[in-house]
Parts: C-alpha cells; sequence; structure tokens
C-alpha cells in the first residue's frame, strides 16, 4: 500500500475536490486582492495575442510581409515596436513555416520584445545576456547590433541552452559567444560590458499559464525577489562606467519588480534611466511603503492595459 | 577541414573558408569574427561561437548557415529549385522525384549532391540516387530539423 508523509489513508481522503478547488481560488484571490493593492482591478483571466518579430539579419522585410500575406496570414504593426507584428490571423502554423524555419521571424510575444528595444544595443558594443536560455531576447540583440560587436549569452541550463543554439542557427546570429555556467561563478577578468541585459528567472505571471494560481505562492515570489538581487548584484559588478543594466522580469509581484530595484538604488552607486513606452510608469508606493520617486522611471506592462503578458523594465546607468 | 572541403567540392562551391578563423568545439565547427576574440576566455564552459559552419562526423554535416552562403554564390553549383509543396515534403524529410523538380543546374547525376532552393532560399540538400529505374533526390540533410530537435528535445 503506497503510504503519503505519515498520514493515514482516511486522512487524506478528508481533503475533497471542492476543497482543493477551494484552495486554488483562495490563492487566485491573494494575488488579485495584491494587485487591487497596487491600483489594478485584474480578473485572473486575461490574455495576451499572438505575436512575431521579424529578424532583420535576414530577409527583406516587405518582401517577407509580402510573401506571408498572399499566403493568407494576415499580421498588423505593433506601434511601439520596431519589429513587432500582431498576428490576426493566419490559416497555417506559424511556428512550423518554411519563413519561420529559415529564421526570417521569430515568434515572441509583444511584451517580451520592448525590454531590448528601450535598452537600444547598437553595432560595436559588447552586450551580456545573463540568463540568456532560451535565447529569443539574445537573437533580438544580435539583430539589432546588425550581427556587430558582441553578445555573451549565459545560463546554467544546460538543457535550455539547446534551444537558444538553434534560435542562434535559425536567426543567421553570428556575433554571440555562449557559456554554461552559473554567470555569478563565471571570471570574466578585466571584461566589463556596454549594456547588460538581465531577464531574470522569475514567477511569472498567469495571463500565458492558466494553470499559474494554481502554481504559485507568495513564498515563490520571496525566493525569487532574494535570488533575483543575488543576480543584479553580479550585473552591476559586469557593467563599466556608464554602462546601462536593463533588469526585466514577467512577474507581476513588486518584491521582483519595484522593491527590487529600490534594493539595487540602495545599495549601489546606479541611476534609473526613464524608460518611453506605452505602459504604465513603475509603481513608487507598494503595499503601503513608500519608494524613491526614480522608481517611477520604470516601466509596467499591465495585462488588462496593454493586452498582453505581465512584464516589468527597469534601466540603471552605473555611475 | 578536410571533410568541410570535400563537403564544398561535392556541390561544386568555391567558396573559401578563413581557416584562420576557424574554431572547435566538440566536433562542430564555427567562423569566429574578431568582435568575439575577447570573449573567448573559458574554453569548458564555452559552447557555441560565432556562426556555425557544421559538424564533423563520418562527413561533413553543413550548418544551414553554410548551405545559405554556397547557396547565395554566383556560379556553376548543383542546385534544383522546387515549389512549396515540394519544398514541404521534403523541409519534413521526404526524397524529392526528379519530375517534381521546376529548374535544375549543375550536375544531376547519380551520386553527385545537390541543393534545394525555393525562391532563392536553401531548404537543405540531398544526393542524387536511382530508385525504381528513376532518379530521386535522397534527402541528406533538410531546416526542419529545428523542429525535430525541439521535439526530440521536450
Amino acid at each position: 500500500m503506497l503510504e503519503l508523509s505519515g498520514y493515514s489513508q482516511s486522512r487524506i481522503t478528508i481533503i475533497s475536490y471542492s476543497d482543493i478547488l477551494e484552495t486554488d481560488l483562495m490563492k487566485q484571490n491573494v494575488f488579485l486582492q495584491r494587485y487591487l493593492l497596487l491600483g489594478r482591478d485584474l480578473t485572473g483571466e486575461e490574455r495576451t495575442f499572438k505575436s512575431i518579430r521579424i529578424n532583420n539579419l535576414k530577409k527583406n522585410r516587405k518582401l517577407l510581409l509580402k510573401r506571408l500575406n498572399g499566403l493568407g496570414a494576415s499580421l498588423k504593426k505593433i506601434d511601439y515596436l520596431r519589429d513587432g507584428y500582431v498576428i490576426e490571423e493566419s490559416p497555417f502554423s506559424l511556428g512550423a513555416s518554411f519563413e519561420y524555419l529559415l529564421g526570417h521571424y521569430t515568434l515572441q510575444e509583444a511584451s517580451s520584445q520592448f525590454p531590448v528595444e528601450a535598452l537600444g544595443p547598437r553595432p560595436g558594443e559588447a552586450v551580456l545576456d545573463m540568463c540568456a536560455a532560451p535565447g529569443i531576447k539574445t537573437t533580438q540583440l544580435a539583430a539589432h547590433m546588425e550581427n556587430q560587436g558582441a553578445v555573451i549569452a549565459v545560463d546554467v541550463d544546460r538543457s535550455r541552452l539547446y534551444a537558444l543554439e538553434n534560435n542562434l542557427e535559425r536567426c543567421g546570429v553570428e556575433n554571440c559567444v555562449v557559456y554554461h555556467s552559473d554567470v555569478n561563478e563565471l571570471d570574466f577578468g578585466e571584461i566589463r560590458f556596454d549594456k547588460v541585459l538581465l531577464d531574470a528567472p522569475c514567477s511569472g505571471n498567469y495571463v500565458i499559464d492558466g494553470e499559474w494560481f494554481e502554481k504559485r505562492s507568495l513564498e515563490d515570489v520571496e525566493r525569487n525577489a532574494e535570488r533575483q538581487r543575488g543576480l543584479l548584484e553580479t550585473a552591476v559588478g559586469l557593467l563599466r562606467e556608464g554602462g546601462v543594466l536593463s533588469y526585466t522580469t514577467c512577474s507581476l509581484e513588486p518584491e521582483e519588480d519595484e522593491l527590487n530595484v529600490q534594493w539595487l538604488l540602495d545599495n549601489f552607486d546606479v541611476e534609473l534611466r526613464e524608460i518611453e513606452g506605452p505602459g504604465s510608469r513603475g509603481l513608487t508606493e507598494v503595499f503601503g511603503e513608500e519608494l524613491d520617486d526614480d522608481v517611477g522611471r520604470s516601466m509596467r506592462f499591465w495585462p488588462d492595459e496593454m493586452g498582453t503578458q505581465g512584464f516589468f523594465v527597469a534601466e540603471a546607468v552605473k555611475q | 577541414m578536410r571533410l568541410l572541403k570535400r563537403f564544398l567540392d561535392g556541390v561544386g562551391s568555391s567558396l573559401n573558408v578563413d581557416e584562420d578563423r576557424l574554431l572547435r568545439i566538440n566536433n562542430r565547427r564555427f567562423t569566429v569574427g574578431e568582435d568575439l576574440d575577447d570573449f573567448i576566455f573559458r574554453w569548458d564552459n564555452l559552447v557555441y561561437a560565432g556562426k556555425l559552419l557544421g559538424k564533423d562526423r563520418r562527413l561533413f554535416h553543413p550548418s544551414p548557415a553554410l548551405l545559405q552562403e554556397v547557396a547565395s554564390e554566383k556560379g556553376d553549383l548543383n542546385r534544383i529549385h522546387v515549389d512549396r509543396e515540394t519544398g514541404w515534403l521534403f523541409v519534413c524529410g521526404r526524397d524529392i522525384f526528379e519530375e517534381s523538380i521546376l529548374r535544375k543546374e549543375g550536375e544531376f547525376e547519380e551520386g553527385s549532391f545537390s541543393l534545394v532552393m525555393l525562391d532563392g532560399d536553401c531548404l537543405g540538400y540531398g544526393r542524387v540516387e536511382m530508385f525504381q529505374g528513376r532518379r530521386i533526390l535522397k534527402n541528406v540533410f533538410d531546416i526542419g530539423d529545428f523542429l525535430r530537435r525541439e521535439r526530440w528535445r521536450s
């Protein structure tokens, strides 16, 4: 007979299916109540739209759009993104077309395209992508840099690095070096970077994961926030003076967003750069706690406002 | 390098690969631009750098990037041109019957290799073989490999 953690079978059967549902609903309500305290009346049912990013390392954009249009796909430009298009309609899977396999475009959610656009890496720069796998943003960095300069992509998870390598290969990236390592343990010697992208491992959000409320707890949020602070410290140490750190998460939880940015300001000689864009300003009051006004220079993508998944971006300049 | 050159000769390519910029990581061959020189410092953790040319096994297996570069060459390459329907069967791993080919360039004889082209893009390559008395292009590599790799890993 299966024994579970010292509980008798009769004890286990007391927990009914409706109890489990109730627990999940309670967890959902905890998060939704928190968002309400932050000023957003979210339903938990918000979903995003499908979008692509055209890869300017490959085919001529007009030609590609004409070709996709000719195949029956209806695409609409996203006005705040250089290369982003909403898929309004497509009679075929955009993740399995010749054009996708040839790297002419990539499937990338609209909000996740924004951090690299805001960071604006330029040809010739040295850019570190700290938690790079599966590499969608790595390919976006290379596209902005027109394959010139260097993108150093690091990730600790070897299995996810295979996807990154595939994406580099498919998208025609030629200016990237990839390391399999914990970025905190990689000795860069004297190397310092012009820009660092820290797309931090985070709690995610419910918009792209229908079971998110069931899986997540506030303890996860705290644990992730602590891990992110360790990565932020490493990121600042690897920037040159005047270099820019882009800190981004797909979490709506302020512990992983504004509160971590406040911690960054309190502990390092950095200034936040104003982010221009379509979302909401970063929060400067979180559950009754006042933050520096500068934290408002960061940006939030609320799902109900943007029609995208939740996203957060802050940019810090090292002094 | 010997296997790479053999592949290039096999498809009639005159592409020059700068040997000084070649980098080997396990059985994979890369070319690395000078911009990356300062950033290649930890060999034990290095998994990818620059442009992937392909893999050395018993034969050289070219990457899609190398195939596209070769296919873009002017000159007397072995190329066949196909429509989307035949091209899709090819990227699903199928072989191509001679009668499905829209246009041929260069050699198309038993034992020769040929690139498969769709609207200027290279979908892969194959070897000409005889099958039930008909000439076919036997699929050796195609870009559908990206999807197969993802499925295999997941």
